[in-house]
Formats: structure tokens, C-alpha cells, sequence
């Protein structure tokens, strides 16, 4: 089964109505259509959610609009869909939380009495506060709760708490007195240090099992079915073996209690991969420690870069497969624009870009082109502008490896009107790949020429790049961007799109590179400082700072996967961008 | 009662009693095992920044479909 956490409210348009968007409700369509083919339970987990922000007392008016048109929009739904309602309530009381939980029960059952609701306690859904919830008189309630003890061993490495666990490291499970690491300074006299020296106590079989016995007993008392939500080991400091054993335990004692169950996370820092690697899902599973959960796993083998032996969408309503967004650019980038698409729904929209700004699209894996180059493959699409003049770059940057003088090289060509007019019509362009010529490479704040080093056999990404000046108020739409032997695309839209309807003019905020190794470069063009902090899947703050223009974080220590770069300025202005780590 | 009746009676409770446990532990046990969190995907901050992927049929499908319209 699948506990997809979405946020919810971000999916609206925001006070007062919250109505949900309806290309949001189109994914989670597909992904249910997905879950019902595959026969799969899905949850959607409300996850709107901030660790440093308490529940608001007013949730509930925002709860009761969007969960009734999820209702509305799902309730002819098969029983494998699931409604949770709010992950994780915290900094409120649980007589406030548990009776705004009832009132949006009630709100879901006016429409829907088919489907389970999932519920849970304040306190972070803590198996403490299952008891301080009321006894709902609706009969299709699972009762939630996120288990993640002996706390120092599964968040040992965590940067988000307080005082930091960035210094534990190797923290046994179960206890042993001759494995356990010397206590850092830091934690003297703090909690955590209490926590360290009680560990004989608390770091056993005995004691997960203990506080396990709370849920039990909690569903043995109302006669109703709970649900461990969340449960899992933060990766980087924690040895592989315990962590396997503690899934082990965990597991084995939820399922001895026919108690159901899901791990945090998928891809990351309490992921299903193995540390380190590149995540992919037949070559980089941690099998043992998904043996230890009792998954069954498709067979594993080291990954090989292979020629790819046939063309590839990049962009076809959708990104391809295997295909990642890294665009960099301020203006404004849609991915699903219904300015009048040529194919399918949706075009890509793209205004009021700066000079050098990219759409992005990285290769994970890298891709070998070797064999579609000598093989005449070419690119090809459909491009539509509206302002006579100006022209951008189609370019593929190959893999920057650790040779000596290698560089991530660029290999292009530049798209001008003498490929098409901007005449706000559609036009097809294909250019096979043999007609792309080296430009060059970027790195370090360096331009180095081009020396012929361009490898087609490990390419890292595309970019579709504003390379020779700013869009401004100009606007570009592509669809049906594809590597391809065939010269047949079409123009069915005939339609003509004058003005590219900028969005309003905003400071602008940037972050690059993203995905972003252990630094990353954030710039803005607000005049004044800005407020910034980065928070993680789970809304734990793993960051926060000040800046102005432009600076360098260092994510060094951060664990793999995505986070939540949020800023807010004197003004009120604020934004939330997403940025990868790899 | 005749003991027949008597046996149908019991056996009757007997199936009642079954039923009522099974109904019970229905109750206790959500209707599904395990899995996992699938994080990261649908945790953006809006629609438009929901990076959607598709197999390659249902690609195909869907882009035949509209090209055919």
C-alpha cells in the first residue's frame, strides 16, 4: 500500500474558497487510476505541514473546504482510496484538534460514507495521544500513529533538532555498553544528553515493544483499528545492521499485532535506497533492510550505461521517464499550459525569463546518445514565440567527471527565425544531432572553449537556455520535444496566441544549481534582506539564515532528496521553491 | 424444543457467535498490510510544480487519442 502525502492546501487557490485546482485533482485521478489497476491501497495524507508552525486553531475552516471537494471528487471511488486528514497536529490541544478532526469527519461523511478516514492525535500523531482522543461515532475510522523510538538512534545525524544530532554517530541498536559512542559535549545538560545516558534503558527490544503495547493497547480498549503511518531510521550516522534490526523488530512486532503499517520514506534520508547511490530501483534498493520489512523485491544488479537504441520523449504533455525538471530560471515556467497545446493538453509556457535562465531537463540515469547520433537521430519539436528578434539555445551538456580538464561540455544549436518566425503560430523544427556543434563549458565561474571533448555516450541533460538575451515580456511555448528518427510532427493548432499574458512582475529568487550537490548558490533581485529557512520532507528545518542578492549554502551534511527552500521579506512577500540535494 | 430443533438452535448461535468474531476482528485490523511513504512527488508548492511522469503506452495512448481529435 501507498501513503502519498500531498500537500493539500497548496493545491488551492487560497483564502476564502480553497478551491482545489483541477490539474492537481487530474494527478491524483491518474494515481488512483494507477493504485486501482495495481490493486494497491492508497492513502492520501494530507501532509501540509510545518514542524515550526503550530496547527492553527483555524485549520479546521480550511480542512472542511478541501476535504470536501476530495470527498466530492473521490467518493464513487473503490475502497482502496484513503483519507487522512492532517499529518501530524502539533502545538495545539488536543480537546481543540480532536474536535476540529470530528467536525471535518462530519464534512467527508456528507458526501461520502464509503471510504476510511484515517485519524490521529495531536502531539505530533504520537501513540501518547491516541488515548486523549474522543471515541468518534463514525465506524470506518483507522486510528493513526508515527513511531520513530529510541529516538537517538533513529534520528542520530539529524541537523533539525535541538541540539543538533549532527554528532551522534554509531549509536547502537540494541544497546550494548562497549558500542556506544562517547557523548558529544553538546549534549551535556540538554535533554538529549538525558536521553544518552538513560539509552541502556531506553535502546532495547523491550522497550520498542513497550511503547508499541500503548497503540495496542489503545486499539484492544476502543475496539478499532490503528495504523503505524510513519516509522524508520535516518540514514547517514546510523549503521546499516542496526538499522536492518530495528526494522526487523519494529516490523515484526507490529505484524505479530496485525497492526498495519508504513515506512518513512522512499527516496530519502530514511529511504528504501542505499546511501550514497543514485536511487535507481533496480540496481539500488537496500535489500537487506527491505528483506527485514518483508517486501518483495524485483531482482537487483549494477547499473550499466548502455546506448540508448531508440528515440525518447522529453516532453510530451508530461516529462519523460527518467527524466528530471532542473530548470533555473526567475519569470514565469509552466509545465502543463493550455495556451492552445498542439498535442495532447498541455504546451510548456515560458516568460519573462532572464538572459542565461534554462528550462531544465537532467537524465537519471546519464543518457549514451553514441548510437542515436551515428544513427541520424534528431530533435525535434514544436516551438511558438510572439516577438519578432529574438532566439535562445537547444543544448545537451555532457557528465562532469573527475578527469582532469574535463568539463561539463556543451554541445548546441541556436534557434532563430531563420528556423521559424515568432509569429504566434505553432512550427515544427527538427535538427538531427549531427547538426549540433561544442560551444563550450561553465564551471567555477570560468568559460573554458571548446576542445572537441564532448561525449555523446554519457550526456547529463538538455537545456532549452536564453543564452543570447532576456525574454522580459516575451514568451515561448514548446510542445512534443522528442529524440527522434521520424520527421513527421504536425501542426494541428492553428491558432494564433499574441501575447504571452506575463504574469505579474515580482522580485524574483533563483536557486542554482538545483539539484544541488553540497552547495548551492541562491540570488535574488529583492533590494533589501529576505528571511529564508530549508525544511525537509517532514517540515523540520534543517536551515535558516538571512540574505541579500546573492550566497552560498552549504548542504554538505544534509542527507539526500528534496527540501522546501520557503523565504519571506519585510514586505510580506514570500515563496516556496523546491530544491533537490544528490 | 425437540433436540433437533435444539441442535439447529446451537448450530445457528454457533454461526452467529463466528460471525460476530469475525466482525470483531475485522474492527481491530485495517484493511491493508504494509508499504511505504512515497515522498517527495506530490509535496510541491503548487500543481504547476508537480513533476508528472507517464509509462511509455500510456503516453502513446493518450497522444494518439488527441492527435486523432
Amino acid at each position: 500500500m501507498i501513503r502519498l502525502p500531498i500537500n493539500l492546501h497548496y493545491m488551492t487557490n487560497g483564502a476564502p474558497d480553497y478551491t482545489l485546482d483541477p490539474l492537481f485533482l487530474g494527478f491524483l485521478d491518474e494515481v488512483a487510476d494507477w493504485a486501482e489497476e495495481l490493486n494497491l491501497h492508497l492513502i492520501f495524507d494530507n501532509h501540509t505541514f510545518d514542524p515550526s508552525t503550530d496547527t492553527d486553531p483555524a485549520v479546521g475552516g480550511i480542512l472542511e473546504k478541501v476535504w470536501l471537494q476530495m470527498a466530492q471528487h473521490f467518493k464513487n471511488r473503490s475502497d482502496l482510496i484513503y483519507y487522512e486528514i492532517l499529518n501530524e497536529p502539533h502545538g495545539i490541544s488536543d480537546a481543540l484538534w480532536n474536535a476540529i478532526q470530528q467536525d471535518v469527519v462530519q464534512t467527508i461523511r456528507a458526501v461520502d460514507n464509503t471510504h476510511w478516514i484515517i485519524v490521529g492525535g495531536a502531539g505530533w500523531n504520537s501513540y501518547y495521544n491516541l488515548d486523549d482522543m474522543p471515541v468518534y461515532s463514525d465506524d470506518k475510522l483507522i486510528y493513526t500513529f508515527h513511531f520513530y523510538d529510541p529516538f537517538l538512534f533513529t534520528h542520530q545525524g539529524a541537523s533539525w533538532v535541538t541540539p543538533s544530532l549532527v554528532p551522534l554517530a554509531d549509536m547502537p541498536f540494541p544497546y550494548n555498553a562497549a558500542g556506544m559512542p562517547s557523548m558529544p559535549p553538546s549534549f551535556a545538560g540538554t535533554w538529549v544528553g538525558d536521553a544518552f545516558n538513560n539509552y541502556s534503558n531506553d535502546g532495547t527490544v523491550a522497550r520498542v515493544q513497550q511503547l508499541l503495547n500503548i497503540a495496542i493497547q489503545f486499539r484492544e480498549e476502543r475496539q478499532a483499528p490503528i495504523f503505524c503511518g510513519e516509522m524508520g531510521v535516518f540514514m547517514p550516522n546510523s549503521d546499516n545492521d542496526d538499522r536492518v534490526f530495528w526494522y526487523q523488530v519494529v516490523r515484526q512486532y507490529l505484524e505479530d499485532n496485525d497492526i498495519s503499517w508504513t515506512m518513512w520514506d522512499y527516496h530519502g534520508g530514511f529511504g528504501l535506497f542505499e546511501a550514497g547511490s543514485d536511487g535507481l530501483f533496480d540496481h539500488d534498493l537496500n535489500v537487506p533492510m527491505l528483506e527485514a520489512l518483508g517486501f518483495n523485491l524485483p531482482p537487483q544488479s549494477p547499473f550499466v550505461l548502455t546506448p540508448d537504441s531508440t528515440g525518447f520523449p522529453i516532453y510530451t504533455d508530461y516529462i519523460g521517464a527518467k527524466i528530471y525538471e532542473s530548470s533555473y530560471s526567475s519569470g514565469s515556467l509552466q509545465f502543463y499550459s493550455q495556451d492552445l497545446p498542439n498535442n495532447g493538453h498541455y504546451c510548456i509556457r515560458w516568460t519573462g525569463a532572464a538572459q542565461y535562465n534554462n528550462i531544465g531537463f537532467d537524465f537519471r540515469p546519464d543518457k549514451d546518445l553514441s548510437y542515436l547520433l551515428s544513427e541520424g537521430y534528431a530533435l525535434d519539436f514544436l516551438v511558438r514565440g510572439n516577438t519578432p528578434g529574438l532566439e535562445f539555445d537547444m543544448r545537451f551538456i555532457d557528465t562532469d567527471t573527475d578527469t582532469p580538464n574535463d568539463h561539463p561540455w556543451r554541445m548546441r544549436v541556436t534557434i532563430d527565425e531563420s528556423y521559424a518566425p515568432w509569429d504566434g503560430h505553432w512550427h515544427h523544427i527538427h535538427i538531427p544531432l549531427a547538426d549540433f556543434t561544442e560551444h563550450g563549458a561553465w564551471e567555477d565561474d570560468t568559460w573554458y572553449n571548446p576542445q572537441g571533448d564532448f561525449d555523446w555516450a554519457a550526456v547529463d541533460r538538455f537545456e532549452i537556455v536564453a543564452e543570447h538575451s532576456p525574454l522580459q515580456n516575451a514568451g515561448f511555448w514548446f510542445d512534443n520535444i522528442q529524440v527522434t528518427n521520424l520527421d513527421t510532427a504536425q501542426v494541428f493548432e492553428t491558432g494564433v496566441l499574441e501575447t504571452a499574458s506575463p504574469t505579474a512582475v515580482l522580485p524574483q529568487l533563483g536557486i542554482f544549481p538545483n539539484p544541488a550537490g553540497d552547495f548551492v548558490r541562491v540570488k535574488t533581485d529583492f533590494q533589501h534582506e529576505i528571511d529564508w529557512q530549508l525544511s525537509d520532507l517532514m517540515g523540520r528545518i534543517v536551515r535558516k539564515g538571512v540574505l541579500k542578492q546573492s550566497s552560498f549554502i552549504d548542504l554538505s551534511d544534509l542527507s539526500t532528496g528534496p527540501y522546501f527552500f520557503t523565504w519571506t521579506d519585510r514586505a510580506g512577500i514570500f515563496g516556496v521553491k523546491k530544491l533537490v540535494k544528490y | 424444543m425437540p433436540p433437533n430443533s435444539a441442535i439447529k438452535l446451537i448450530h445457528r448461535l454457533s454461526i452467529l457467535c463466528l460471525f460476530i468474531g469475525v466482525q470483531s476482528l475485522i474492527a481491530q485490523n485495517a484493511p491493508f498490510n504494509r508499504g511505504v511513504n512515497l515522498t517527495g512527488w506530490l509535496q510541491a508548492n503548487s500543481a504547476q510544480d508537480i513533476q508528472f511522469s507517464k509509462i511509455p503506452n500510456r503516453i502513446s495512448n493518450k497522444s494518439r487519442a488527441s492527435a486523432a481529435t
